[in-house]
């Protein structure tokens, strides 16, 4: 009866979230539990709302071209308070020569624009264990 | 504060003494044991029942139509808690879709405010399906949020129609929003929903029509209750903060009466009985989930091909469970 609960945020200063709506109500589809938080968000304020919603994964949508810095401050936000267990993944408009120091830097999977929403889904299905 | 995630400090006993110290990451694990009817969530909430105070904490129900601006003024009424320099807990509850049991919860958007406060702690919920405008962990969870330090605890409901009355069976004032052009004062005035309304709350004042629909309330409440209380009508404008200071003094005003008259132990009573079926239907949903699949399965297959009622079918599975509950597992 465990549910995956993902927390969709969009951090930065653009304005579309188109994205993360798509992605939120795919999530929604596969039976999950989406918290929504809105635009515009700073990496402080994202990390508390997963903490207070206790979610398995977090979801990260960012257009804005500022992914390098914000990305990796909301993984160590997480690390800092003992909740690196929360999985983190990416999607937006990122450059593929990012991708690997993102994911050095601890988002597990970025998904870039042409991603198909059943892999996200796929994704999570695979990496996050509900007990 | 530690924040280690390891196994040993999630026992029942641990989790409920982080609870009561105000650990923000214990009661949000809590939350979702309690939610996922996890084993040792039943023991966390009775501890915290012999541990902490639980009798002073105030519940306040946001209730109405989508849309209507609940979780806006939710927002609005935190922060002139805040400034009163009350701590403030908020569960938002949003419907989970019928078809994939999936939800969308973006009760959020509206409170982007409260980041850095620890004063503020705010849990979405989904409804998990069921009926009358709450789940049925929501009393459990405002438990455990008012056993970590929260004395005021701000439930919003669901977007209600007219039966999701359960809230009138946990909060201690329900706080009823409405707005000017969502149907006729008839409609209004058959739902039950108007029933259970302590304070009314006209909302989007600075809309047409607002001050309007506010004096047709007050004409219509030429009866009071039975306990003489007439639920005052205050007009808000949840987006700007007009008249938020004064709906949380008509909330006040409603708990000092609830005091006064005696009422507060009927409230009581009434949220220890929601409290308990609550914990009953999780109980009946784990002792459903408790049932080995094979048998259920065979079940089910009867059903389809109708060898079996579906009456006659819930007898089966119930026996099945009883006898569960005598192997002891
Ligand atoms: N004009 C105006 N709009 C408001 C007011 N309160 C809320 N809203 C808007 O109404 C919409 C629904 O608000 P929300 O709080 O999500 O409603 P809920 O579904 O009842 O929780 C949002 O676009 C709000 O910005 C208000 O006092 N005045
Ligand atoms: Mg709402």
């Amino acid at each position: 009866m465990a549910t995956i609960r993902v927390l969709i945020a969009k951090p930065g200063l653009d304005g579309h979230d188109r994205g993360a709506k798509v992605i939120a109500r795919a999530l929604r589809d596969a039976g999950m539990e989406v918290i929504y938080t809105g635009l515009r968000q700073t990496p402080e304020q994202i990390v508390e709302a997963a903490l207070q919603e206790d979610v398995n994964a977090l979801g990260l949508s960012c257009l804005s071209g500022a992914h390098n810095h914000l990305f990796p401050r909301v993984v160590e936000l997480l690390r800092e308070q003992g909740a690196a267990d929360i999985l983190v993944f990416g999607g937006g408009v990122i450059p593929q020569e990012d991708i690997p120091d993102l994911k050095a830097a601890g988002v597990v999977e970025i998904f870039t624009p042409g991603t198909s929403t059943v892999d996200v889904v796929e994704f999570l299905n695979k990496h996050v264990n509900v007990k | 504060m530690s924040m280690s995630n390891n196994k040993e400090q999630q026992t029942p006993e641990s989790l409920a003494e982080r609870i009561i110290g105000g650990d923000r990451r214990a009661l949000a694990r809590a939350i979702t044991l309690l939610e996922n009817g996890a084993p040792q969530a039943n023991r966390i909430v009775s501890l915290l029942h012999q541990n902490a105070d639980l009798n002073k904490a105030r519940f306040i129900g946001i209730t109405g139509p989508p849309g209507a601006g609940k979780s806006t003024l939710s927002n609005a009424l935190v922060t002139c808690l805040r400034k009163r320099g009350e701590k403030a807990a908020l569960i938002l509850v949003d419907p989970a879709s019928p078809l994939t049991g999936g939800a969308i919860l973006g009760d959020r958007l509206r409170l982007p405010g409260h980041s850095g406060d620890d004063g503020v702690f705010i849990r979405s919920m989904s409804n998990r399906g069921h009926l009358g405008g709450l789940s049925p962990t929501t009393a459990g969870v405002a438990t455990l949020m008012q056993a970590a330090g929260f004395k005021r605890v701000i439930i919003e409901t669901v977007g209600t129609g007219q039966a999701e009355t359960e809230i009138a069976g946990l909060a201690d004032t329900v706080v009823l929003v409405l707005v000017p052009g969502l149907g006729d004062d008839i409609q209004l005035m058959k739902a039950g929903i108007m029933e259970i309304a302590d304070v009314f709350a006209v909302n989007k004042s600075d809309r047409d029509g607002a001050a309007l629909l506010a004096s047709e309330l007050k004409m219509s409440q030429t009866v009071s209750s039975s306990d003489g209380f007439t639920p005052e009508v205050i007009l808000t404008s949840a987006l700007s903060g007009d008249g938020v200071d004064s709906l949380l003094d008509a909330i006040d005003r409603h708990y000092a009466h609830l005091e006064q008259s005696g009422l507060i132990k009927v409230t009581r009573k009434k949220r220890i009985q929601t409290q308990l079926n609550g914990a009953l239907q999780g109980l009946f949903r784990n002792a459903l989930a408790g049932i080995a699949s094979e048998d259920l399965s065979q079940v089910n297959c009867q059903l389809e091909q109708c060898i079996l009622d579906p009456y006659s079918a819930a007898e089966t599975l119930w026996n099945l469970i009883i006898a569960n509950g005598k192997g002891g597992k």
